[in-house]
């Protein structure tokens, strides 16, 4: 365009962006002001939870030590600052009825990083579980179970029993599903629901004419045959299903980077909305998520998704997806009835 | 609260399409042009995956139109930018199906630069049979073989017709550039994956046959790689374009991977021009259908290719340090 012909509309849209901000800072001013944020917050977050809302949101937390450089902090500081974001989206995510929000916490490649950064990041993750078991008012307060999903015996023992005692406080917790992804890959949750469904498989047919040990295997068992491994049993088989997690609805990655770093691939290659935001994760807030749910309510109401099939208060939860649903001949979507 | 929230809800979603509006129009306005498809860069992918978004509103001859076209587009300029291999990727299996005349659509004649089609062999993985095993059936010793659905063929291209750019060009002994076509469907994806774990099932059954025991089978994530990324596998593309077929309702909704295999994507940089047209259908809406998709389809574009190449060069990869 040439500088000229671009002027007039420039003028324009900065008129409309000006326009914009000053009523969105002056909303702001006026709840500062009058101590009104908090409050304002929540009757935001019970405004937009009266639309359609995801069932699964996942994080990819990306930008902690960026964030740390860029004030001339240390990076476990970065680290520190991260976890404050987590609580405070977990806690925007669970005012939304959002059931089960997902985080990577820690990769498995993260342990190439230098052993002072592991050490703090141990030792921050070991601190922050044994805290949640001690003052864990959040989790709670919204029946939230945590799960720490992916190779937890390559941590230190110490760290390893923080999260059975996390875990073990909040198992009969019903309402909401907290996945702490660490360490995690995606390629080895998919392995071993490959080598978990093959081993299924094998000891359903060495068991074929046994009729007491196929009983003794349970209801579930049944619908599988000998060694028929379909999608939807290696989907099954993958430890964030294991653990009750319903289908992946949003993954959202900050910081600005484009890529998945092998995280939830199997469960967000299909009828899962991707957002990139290039805000670095310390600094991701309730602005830079409302537009992920606004986007997700569009999506329900002129798109591409169907509304879940029950109230989302009820602890099944039945979703079916439009597009995956109608393709009958490649596979169908699983249905995750999960009792908690 | 519920029913009283609604009134808000609403005009908070009018803000936000206000909001949406400014921007997307600001960001066009500011755009920077890419930089021309031969310049050079600070790094290629050497593998390129394009995954075409379909849509129902846009009738299937239009769809296969706007597809051939952007092949054609693809190929072409990933062999002047030095691109090595070029995955294309269709949800619905359409490119698959009409491999034939993509071989054919990229024969010389359209192209200024000689091009060499090499026989595409399209293969389908001998699938078990998902029905009751049989005691009386036999299995042979070798057990089964199965290897990615995909149809395979190659592309060359003289280097002295291409100016110089690409850091990763592979060169044939007469000084051409060779570019490996890759063609899948969704079927490459998880359903293959499935057939694979079906495949080392019946291994390992064969094994307790023959006395080996398997009560400590073990898979290992490298023995899944050399099953689903060997050389009967696809391997993982460094970047990927998605390019929807109709842009102006792809743009209105949020990205999605529609069923690309989830192995490979481990590392893969996704782009996606998210301000194509993107508020052309809205204006257009009184038309008849047929009449609409013929504007409102798209094939690739060069400035989409250009554009995704800048974004691929500046992205920075940590590979978890």
């Amino acid at each position: 365009m040439r500088p000229a012909a671009s002027a007039f509309p420039m003028f324009l849209v900065s008129v409309l962006v000006s326009f914009l901000s000053f009523i969105l800072h002056g909303f702001a001013f006026l709840c500062r002001k009058l101590k009104l944020t908090l409050l304002a917050q929540r009757f935001f977050l019970r405004v937009l939870s009266a639309g359609p809302i995801p069932q699964h949101v996942a994080f990819i937390m990306d930008g902690n030590r960026r964030f740390a450089r860029r004030r001339r902090w240390q990076v476990k500081d970065g680290h520190g600052e991260g976890y404050l974001a987590l609580r405070r989206l977990l806690e925007i995510c669970l005012r939304l009825r959002i059931r089960c929000v997902s985080v990577y916490a820690f990769a498995i490649d993260n342990f190439k990083r230098s052993p002072e950064e592991v050490d703090a990041l141990m030792q921050l993750a070991e601190s922050k579980l044994l805290e949640l078991c001690e003052h864990g008012e959040l989790l709670d307060k919204y029946g939230v179970r945590l799960n720490v999903i992916g190779r937890t015996e390559l941590f230190p023992e110490n760290l390893q029993a923080a999260v059975r005692k996390a875990e073990d406080i909040t198992r009969n917790n019903s309402r909401s599903i907290l996945n702490l992804c660490m360490p995690y890959a995606s390629r080895d949750e998919i392995t071993t629901a490959v080598e978990d469904s093959v081993r299924e498989a094998l000891v359903l047919h060495s068991t074929k004419l046994s009729t007491t040990s196929r009983e003794n295997l349970g209801n579930e068992m049944d619908t599988l045959s000998h060694m028929d491994i379909t999608e939807e049993t290696i989907t099954s088989h993958l430890m964030s299903m294991k653990r009750g997690s319903p289908p992946l609805d949003v993954l959202v990655r900050t910081s600005g980077a484009t890529r998945l770093s092998d995280y939830m691939l199997w469960q967000g290659c299909e009828d899962t909305q991707i957002h990139f935001s290039n805000v670095y994760w310390p600094d991701f807030g309730l602005l830079d998520f409302v537009p992920i749910i606004l986007q997700w309510q569009r999506s329900v109401w002129f798109g591409t998704r169907q509304k879940p099939v029950t109230n989302h208060r009820s602890p099944e939860v039945r979703t079916l997806r439009g597009r995956s649903a109608e393709r009958k001949g490649i596979g169908t979507r699983l249905e995750v009835n999960k009792s908690y | 609260m519920g029913l009283l929230a609604y009134p808000f809800l609403l005009f908070l979603h009018i803000v936000y399409s206000l909001v949406v509006f400014s921007l997307s129009l600001w960001c066009r306005i500011r755009r920077h042009t890419p930089l021309p498809l031969n310049a050079s860069r600070q790094r290629i992918p050497k593998h390129l995956a394009v995954l075409f978004v379909t849509d129902p509103e846009i009738d299937l001859i239009t769809t296969e139109q706007r597809l051939m076209e952007s092949v054609e587009c693809a190929v072409k300029w990933s062999l002047e930018v030095g691109i090595e291999q070029l995955c294309l990727f269709d949800n619905e299996g359409i490119l698959l199906r009409y491999s034939e005349s993509i071989r054919d659509l990229v024969a010389p004649s359209p192209l200024p630069s000689k091009m060499q089609i090499s026989e595409p062999a399209i293969v389908y993985p001998p699938t078990p049979p998902m029905s009751d095993y049989s005691e009386s059936r036999s299995l042979s010793p070798e057990g089964f073989e199965s290897s990615v659905p995909i149809a395979r063929m190659s592309a060359t291209s003289p280097r002295n017709e291409l100016r110089p750019g690409g850091k990763h060009a592979t060169f044939g002994k007469d000084d051409s550039k060779t570019l490996n076509i890759n063609i899948v469907s969704r079927e490459a994806g998880k359903p293959f994956v499935a057939t694979m774990a079906r495949s080392i099932a019946w291994s390992e059954r064969r094994k307790q046959k023959v006395g080996a025991g398997c009560e400590d089978f073990h898979l290992s994530i490298a023995e899944l790689e050399k099953h689903l990324e060997g050389p009967s596998g696809l391997s993982p593309p460094d970047f990927m374009i998605i390019h929807p077929i109709h842009p102006s309702k792809y743009n209105r909704f949020p990205l999605e991977l529609h069923g690309f295999p989830p192995w490979q994507i481990r590392l893969t940089e996704i782009y996606c021009d998210r301000l194509r047209k993107q508020y052309r259908s809205r204006l257009m809406w009184f038309l008849p259908l047929e009449i609409r998709a013929a504007f409102l389809s798209s094939s690739l574009t060069e400035w989409e290719f250009r554009e995704a190449l800048d974004q691929y060069a500046g992205a920075e990869m940590r590979f978890g340090r």
